[in-house]
């Protein structure tokens, strides 16, 4: 037990730094909660892709299934690389926050915004130009293309709920030096959904051509 | 000890902060502190309670069932009820009971064993009891209305994709996924609890094997529940959409179904086992008398359990037609897995064996325990193997064999566990003589009523049949069931008494009735809701019986980072290695879990019964009050 450090008896002064919310010292729990919510979401994501798979190869037919078409690759690369781009503004946008410069933080979280809009979007421009008619309840095909895309796209827009929550609170200086780690854990989710994107891009996308 | 019962060092302590601490940490009371409250000791015993609850249900419809397949030819049940009946039985037994039940004592222990005053999230923990009940409260409302899931606990399709009993089948499928949330929350929150909320000096090497499996249990939900909701979420857009995951006209594939479940499905039985394990391992050195044999090989069986656990999944479909080389892949890791169950059996004897052993009602239950789940494992390895699953599998054998695990691996460990803890919990001592009454009353019934199962399923009995003909050779060995069933039921009942009687009139409890060996027993019984007055130093594996653990809790009484006494807060220390790190403000009670759950809730009846704009609604209240929540962080409003 030598090796158990104690900070000295703290001083009356000193109390209002000690008990602020944030200190950098270890991770804190919001890290480890943000950590494993993320580690279930990726599990239900990569069971999804297994299954994806899973039916592909279990039938015996063509893949895609006779009358559907492949995926229109135009939209969906631009969703895809617009979520993939924004993963460097919003890196940037936790440095600045951190670093207590509100309006550049501002302004980088604004375009993780927007492009994560811009995802939304062309997403749905993908749902009209590749599929007119739906083939949802088609067949298997359907179904996967549509729930696996629709999962992820729900995802980006509860991100981007969360997302101007945060933009709110940085606004409002609830966030900021004092207390930047809201933002890292923002982050932490929107990274997740970014390589997820890509992930889904090369399955529901780009493995129907092989 | 002190005559009183109150430990010296925590006296000491207690004259010093308590009465600061008892307005820091006071909650409201009356209904709203009710329905507020963050305390995860209340949350603790509520999980306990609400599980008991619906353990009593369930128990109501297994006896109704035996009474049924009583005599051959029986006409008690028509066929319907009896398919609703058993799958409910089944299904609220697994998720509505046992694995909240064991996240009751989670949440009411864990955090006494680790010298810490509340959970990690302690709103996400009131929002995932609530979560639980409600859900609980759906799924047994299904029942009366003859809606309930009637495709059995496993839920097959094609069975269940049938068009015909949608309604009950989506019982199961938004029922399921609505408890998940709740089930998913807590595992986080016990984590990040055991990982960063130790006292100081609890290194992950000191931390008591309970709190381990809690741990490796939450990690194994976290991977686990993921393909059990997406299964869920497959065939609820199948019935209600129309997709085609498990359609094969249309591309769809059955058994994609039994791949999903399973993979959750069998982790889930460690899920279910592990804090079971966790709690015999309390047990058992308290009342050896000494510390437990092996110890890094416990955890180290407790955390290869977690992870072989998912490589097994695929021994539940040996009868769908799988190919040879994955069926022998299955097999193999099935066998494996035996090999940590192994070890924890060998440490509980030796430790047993090396100890002076103390015969109490938890300590008779841990040896029942012992021997029903050596069985249940035993016909376990045997379904291991191929060839003799491939006979037996869907007989009554199965029946037995599972009920020898979950009733002798879970129920009789969590029996134990409740005379163990109860003096902590209430304050008061059960009667042992009651006690011994009550274990002998519950083995043999146990065991007349499971273990003729064996017999009848190898006869060829099959499961779920709601009657059979006579002259199968089955009779008798039903017969010998439902009698047990019966008897089981008394000794239930009489359990109940037990506990009842002890609240009314058993004796106060001291701190430490048993001479334990872990820091639950160093507050008071029952805890005040600051559990520690001084957080302690831990200085071993055993805190109570080092000699020096108890006394830091004098040593830093005037400590501000110790004894924490102007605001909610707890100590943060370092993962591995439990070094102070700070002290953090906690949350304090709020109406919100509550709130967002009722939203939930909501949502998810509307979905059920197709009112999709109260769905819309529900869902955006929901989330505006989430957003609420999230906004009013402890140490943002200053």
């Amino acid at each position: 037990m030598t090796t158990m450090e104690r900070r000295p008896t703290p001083t009356t002064p000193e109390r209002t730094e000690r008990h602020a919310p944030e200190r950098p010292v270890g991770h804190t729990t919001g890290y480890w909660g943000m950590v494993l919510f993320i580690c279930t979401e990726a599990t239900t994501f990569a069971t999804f892709l297994a299954s994806y798979f899973y039916l592909r190869f279990a039938g015996s037919g063509p893949w895609p299934p006779t009358g559907d078409p492949l995926p229109e690759l135009f939209w969906s690369s631009l969703e895809t690389g617009a979520l993939l781009v924004s993963v460097v503004p919003m890196a940037v946008a936790v440095r600045t926050v951190a670093k207590g410069r509100r309006t550049g933080g501002l302004l980088m979280l604004a375009l993780v915004w927007a492009l994560g809009a811009a995802f939304v979007s062309f997403q749905i421009m993908d749902y009209l130009v590749s599929y007119p008619q739906s083939t949802l309840s088609s067949d298997a095909f359907g179904s996967l293309y549509y729930t696996i895309t629709g999962l992820h796209t729900a995802h980006v827009v509860v991100g981007l709920l969360m997302l101007i929550a945060v933009i709110a609170s940085t606004a409002l200086g609830r966030l900021g030096k004092r207390r930047p780690e809201p933002v890292a854990l923002m982050a932490m989710y929107w990274y997740f959904l970014a390589v997820l994107s890509l992930a889904i891009y090369v399955v529901v996308y780009i493995s129907p051509y092989a | 000890m002190s005559t009183s019962g109150v430990l010296p060092e925590r006296r000491i302590a207690e004259q010093t902060v308590g009465a600061v601490l008892d307005e820091t940490w006071e909650e409201e009371p009356g209904l709203k502190g009710w329905i507020t409250t963050v305390n995860h000791k209340r949350i603790g015993r509520r999980y306990l309670v609400t599980a008991g609850l619906f353990f009593t249900l369930s128990g109501i419809q297994a006896v109704v069932l035996r009474t049924q397949l009583i005599t051959p030819n029986n006409q008690f049940l028509d066929p319907e009820w009896y398919n609703q009946l058993f799958t409910l039985h089944g299904t609220t037994m697994i998720f509505w009971f046992v694995t909240p039940m064991l996240f009751g004592f989670g949440n009411f222990f864990l955090p006494l064993m680790i010298g810490t005053r509340d959970m990690a999230f302690p709103r996400m923990n009131a929002f995932s009891y609530w979560v639980f009940m409600m859900s609980g409260l759906l799924i047994f409302a299904s029942l009366p209305f003859q809606m309930a899931p009637n495709a059995g606990w496993f839920n097959y399709v094609p069975l269940s994709g049938d068009y015909q009993q949608q309604i009950n089948i989506e019982f199961y499928t938004l029922g399921v996924a609505f408890l998940g949330v709740s089930t998913t929350v807590g595992a986080i929150n016990f984590i990040v609890t055991a990982l960063k909320m130790r006292a100081p000096g609890m290194s992950l090497a000191r931390m008591p094997i309970y709190v381990w499996s809690v741990v490796a249990t939450s990690f194994m939900v976290v991977f686990a529940l993921p393909p059990l909701n997406l299964a869920n979420f497959m065939l609820f857009m199948d019935l209600r959409f129309g997709t085609k995951f498990f359609d094969p006209a249309a591309g769809g594939d059955v058994v994609l179904w039994q791949h999903l479940f399973w993979l959750f499905g069998h982790p889930d039985v460690y899920i279910i086992v592990l804090p079971a394990l966790g709690i015999i391992s309390s047990i058992i050195p308290t009342f050896s008398r000494r510390a437990i044999m092996a110890y890094p090989l416990i955890v180290f069986a407790t955390v290869g359990t977690a992870i072989i656990a998912f490589g097994v999944w695929a021994h539940h479909m040996y009868a769908v037609g799988l190919s040879n080389v994955s069926m022998t892949f299955f097999a193999a890791a099935t066998l494996t897995i035996t090999i940590p169950s192994g070890i924890q059996m060998v440490a509980w004897v030796g430790t047993m064996l090396a100890g002076r052993i103390v015969i109490t009602p938890a300590m008779l239950y841990a040896f029942g325990f012992i021997a029903a789940f050596m069985i249940g494992g035993v016909t376990g390895v045997m379904f291991g193997v191929v060839g003799f699953d491939q006979q037996v599998t869907d007989s009554y054998f199965v029946v037995a064999h599972f009920h020898y695990v979950l009733f002798g691996g879970a129920v009789l460990p969590i029996l134990a566990g409740l005379f163990y803890w109860w003096p902590k919990m209430t304050g008061r001592m059960t009667s042992p003589k009651a006690g011994y009454w009550s274990f002998g009353l519950v083995f043999f019934g146990f065991n007349l009523l499971f273990f003729p199962m064996h017999i009848s399923g190898l006869l060829g009995m099959p499961r779920r049949i709601y009657t059979y003909d006579d002259g199968l050779g089955w009779t008798v060995w039903n017969f010998a069931s439902t009698i047990g069933s019966y008897v089981l039921g008394v000794g239930l009942l009489l359990t109940l008494g037990i506990f009842a009687h002890s609240l009314l009139r058993g004796p106060r409890a001291p701190d430490d009735p048993w001479g334990s060996n872990t820091l639950e027993w160093a507050t008071g019984s029952p805890p005040k809701a600051y559990n520690f007055p001084v957080v302690p130093t831990v200085h071993s594996a055993n805190p109570m019986w080092d000699g020096q653990t108890l006394t830091t809790m004098e040593t830093y009484r005037h400590d501000e980072q110790r004894t924490m006494t102007e605001e909610h807060m707890s100590v943060r220390t370092s993962e591995l290695d439990g070094r102070f790190e700070m002290t953090m403000l906690m949350p304090e009670e709020s109406p919100l879990p509550f709130i967002v759950a009722l939203c939930i809730l909501a949502t998810v009846t509307s979905l059920l019964f197709s009112v999709y704009f109260l769905v819309g609604i529900f869902a955006a209240l929901g989330t505006a009050a989430l957003a609420y929540w999230l906004w009013h962080r402890p140490g943002v409003e200053e």
